[in-house]
């Protein structure tokens, strides 16, 4: 039998995700209905970002309240799942991303990935960004538990 | 760490679903302990030494 804590995590999971989602979604529909995949009118850059600064803070609350109803096992299996999935899934990227931004995959599939260095640029500016984010906020939490904790 | 939680549970009779409620847990994490896969914290090993009336040295053993 499925435990009422269980379900209520789902639900706050599900709530957050979901909630997310709808934030972000209209905006994105909206873009590939009119745009497609070309470049969007400035409005519509202005407005998708600040929308998906909406979606990450409610995701985030959210995503709070469901880790709040873990018990201390299952924090210390989504901590170590976030640790060691993120870790790995960085280690495992770093050799792709070399292999991609130094043109592997013009090399695999010439005729739609060889777009020349601003293409290579692009993709090198994209991996670079979530990474170096994610390697700032793991100090940044890391020295606001050192003080913290004083 | 050894625990004795699998044998006292049974010697009340009380489930996995039983006992995670009185300890306000998930039978996920009951299930965790007993099977060793992990070791509570210090207030969870208090909180299972008052639902069984034990001492947490009775319930909890090094395991060397």
């Amino acid at each position: 039998m499925i435990e009422r804590r269980q379900v209520a995590i789902w639900a706050w999971m599900a709530l957050a995700v979901g909630g997310g989602w709808a934030l972000v979604a209209p905006l994105l529909g909206y873009r590939l209905a009119h745009h497609g995949w070309g470049r969007p009118a400035p409005w519509l850059i202005v407005a998708a970002t600040l929308a998906a600064t909406l979606a990450i803070a409610w995701t985030f609350a959210f995503a709070r309240v469901a880790f709040n109803r873990f018990d201390e096992f299952q924090r210390a299996l989504s901590l170590r799942a976030w640790y060691w999935g993120a870790a790995i899934g960085i280690a495992v990227s770093a050799p792709l991303y070399v292999f991609v931004a130094l043109g592997g995959l013009a090399w695999l599939f010439p005729h739609t990935f060889d777009k020349g260095p601003v293409a290579a640029r692009a993709f090198a500016a994209g991996y670079a960004l979530p990474t170096l984010f994610q390697g700032a906020g793991c100090v940044g939490v890391a020295l606001w538990l050192r003080i913290a904790r004083r | 760490m050894k625990n004795r939680l699998k044998a006292l549970r049974a010697q009340r009779g009380w489930s996995q679903a039983d006992l995670s409620e009185r300890l306000d847990v998930s039978r996920q994490s009951v299930n965790a302990i007993e099977t060793g896969r992990y070791d509570p914290s210090l207030p969870l090993a208090f909180r299972i030494s008052r639902v069984f009336g034990l001492p947490i040295e009775a319930i909890f053993s090094d395991a060397d």
